[in-house]
């Protein structure tokens, strides 16, 4: 298994309806709380390490601003090069796996072992 | 790349490495075999980038240290760990923390609107204004945020032109090789650069900022003009007058102009070194000292500031200083008998090699592989070895040739063609006024 694709569900009332609410807060990484949309229960929090819109570009463009932190190799600019269509397929893939019924720590735990 | 194709080029830079050492080369020591080996591993390791770039350099330390060390009149290892904190380490760390610092109070995109501001409508002044102003951002930032700004500034303007209209592509061409062209200005503006001051320095030739802005900032505004008169005769403009908006200009809180000061002065003590004689290095810590103890920046920004492209240099300015005290330099010019070549002749291939070198691997890792092959050549050699770090930076070709490259290519704007016709003649271009410069006018001038 290289990686599994799981549908977040209420732990009330077992809802798959869920609210994203994105929260940016200078000097802190922007955090995600999901919530059900049916019950309003929290669902998990999510950090993240990128935020990617549905524009990617515009997203690569605001990301490699900060200057120096990459190094500049070839591997790096293929990605660069790559950055949309990677999200693109990699959207395709996700929605098209089998959807596991683990809880996302137990995956967690098996994938990074 | 595929898992199999890493190891096979790990197993065939340890080949090598291993064959080399023990090979029996007449006329080379020991020091200097040892080094050629290290120097083939580099050199496959870092071409073929099996493992990261950075983990090479460290690789390539550890062996220096190794099997190289031991073989020295003055055995001592630790010369080839010093360099991972030499001056010119020291002085990018604090461009990092300066660019960080102007990129997180989004003073780039400020200063970026305010000049263009100035620009007008004409289609031939906007792509100047776009040029200038990303070359002297990727003078003090990395040539990758410079570009990544600049699009993002130029995107709303490239896409209200209409389709057909070379200038789109003009317009989006020119930003990365804009970038690519101002790094070359500062010492801080690109690795190679800096690779290129040590190397000198090492060699007893001392260059500081100012001096190096003397010797590349005239190529550099050459190169932007042509460049620019280049990509106005290929995506000729259609359109007669364009018209772009900004954002507003948002209004600077105290956070924002101490970010301002601190470049204004550290950039004015980099200038004025000869005068009040702090050394560069020690000038560029001012903006971490002020940045952070004031908590403008956190942290989580001294964390993520660029390491990796560190300890990539440190390991290249490792192997070059392996190259020189082991003699490997003036061993590699007597034995292929270049001492005899015509210094122009020498001038013109080391250029060569270099440009199509920076066009395949990594801008760094080709500065810190040819840099010090040039370093064994009596007279004259100073001009050439500042001649290949801006060489290095003459990647123009392909998308893959540098990040500037690739983003602007992300934009499924471009195609490949376009990169390579436009690239191919600003790289022959760059090769030219590198060589004027290099073989004429620095000479003349006496200032390498
Ligand atoms: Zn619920």
């Amino acid at each position: 298994m290289s990686f599994a694709v799981k549908i977040e569900t209420c732990p009330q009332c077992r809802s798959r309806k869920t609210e994203n609410l994105v929260r940016v807060e200078p000097g802190c990484p922007v955090r995600v709380y999901v919530r059900c949309s049916e019950c309003g229960a929290f669902v998990a929090r999510y950090t993240l390490e990128r935020y990617t819109s549905d524009k990617p570009y515009e997203s690569l463009l605001k990301f490699s601003r900060r200057g120096g932190c990459s190094i500049a190799s070839r591997s790096h600019a293929q990605e660069l090069e790559g950055f949309s269509k990677k999200i693109e397929t990699e959207f395709k893939e996700t929605t098209e796996a089998p959807f596991t019924e683990l809880k996302v720590e137990e995956i967690i735990c098996e994938l990074k072992r | 790349m595929k898992l199999g194709w890493r190891i096979f080029f790990v197993t065939l830079s340890a080949a090598a490495f291993a064959g080399i050492c023990f090979a029996p080369i007449p006329g080379m020591d020991t020091a200097a075999r040892h080094t050629l080996a290290v120097f083939v591993l580099a050199l496959i390791l870092w071409v073929s980038e099996a493992i990261p770039l950075y983990i090479a350099s460290l690789v390539i330390a550890a062996l220096l240290s190794i099997f190289v060390a031991q073989h020295l009149p003055v055995a001592d290892y630790k010369i080839f760990l010093a360099p991972f904190f030499s001056p010119v380490i020291l002085l990018f760390l604090g461009g990092f923390v300066l660019a960080r610092g102007l990129e997180s109070y989004g003073l780039d995109s400020v200063l970026a609107s305010a000049i263009l501001r100035k620009v007008g409508k004409k289609p031939a002044a906007i792509l100047a204004g776009f040029m200038g102003v990303t070359a002297l951002l990727s003078m003090w930032m990395s040539n990758t945020a410079a570009t990544a700004l600049m699009i993002a500034v130029a995107l709303p303007l490239i896409r209200s032109i209409d389709e057909k209209d070379p200038m789109r592509i003009g317009l989006l061409l020119c930003i990365p090789f804009s970038a690519n062209l101002g790094g070359m200005a500062t010492p801080i503006g690109t690795p190679p650069n800096a690779i290129a001051i040590a190397a000198l320095r090492d060699a007893g030739v001392q260059i500081n900022f100012l001096e190096w802005m003397g010797i590349a900032l005239p190529a550099t505004l050459i190169l932007l003009v042509l460049a620019w008169i280049l990509i106005l005769i290929l995506f000729r403009p259609k359109t007669k007058a364009l018209s772009f908006s900004l954002h507003k200009a948002k209004k600077l809180g105290w956070k924002e102009w101490v970010v301002l000061t601190t470049l204004l002065v550290t950039v004015l003590g980099w200038l004025t070194g000869r005068f009040h004689r702090i050394p560069d290095a020690i000038v560029a810590l001012l903006p971490a000292l002020i940045f952070f103890s004031l908590g403008l920046l956190r942290r989580k920004d001294f964390r993520s500031l660029g390491w990796d492209v560190l300890i990539l240099m440190g390991g290249g300015l490792a192997l070059g200083k392996a190259v020189a005290v082991s003699g490997l330099d003036k061993w590699l010019v007597t034995s292929l008998g270049m001492e005899g070549l015509p210094p122009v002749a020498l001038f013109v291939g080391f250029i060569l090699l270099t440009v199509v070198l920076t066009n395949f691997i990594s801008n760094t890792s080709s500065a810190a592989l040819i840099v010090p092959l040039t370093m064994g050549f009596a007279g004259g050699s100073n001009s050439l070895v500042v001649g290949v770090a801006l060489a290095a930076s003459a990647s123009m070709l392909l998308p893959v040739s540098t990040p500037p490259n690739a983003i602007a290519f992300g934009s499924g704007l471009l195609k490949v063609k376009h990169m390579f016709r436009t690239g191919i003649i600003v790289a022959v271009i760059a090769i030219g006024v590198i060589l004027m410069f290099g073989l004429v006018i620095w000479p003349r001038l006496g200032i390498i």
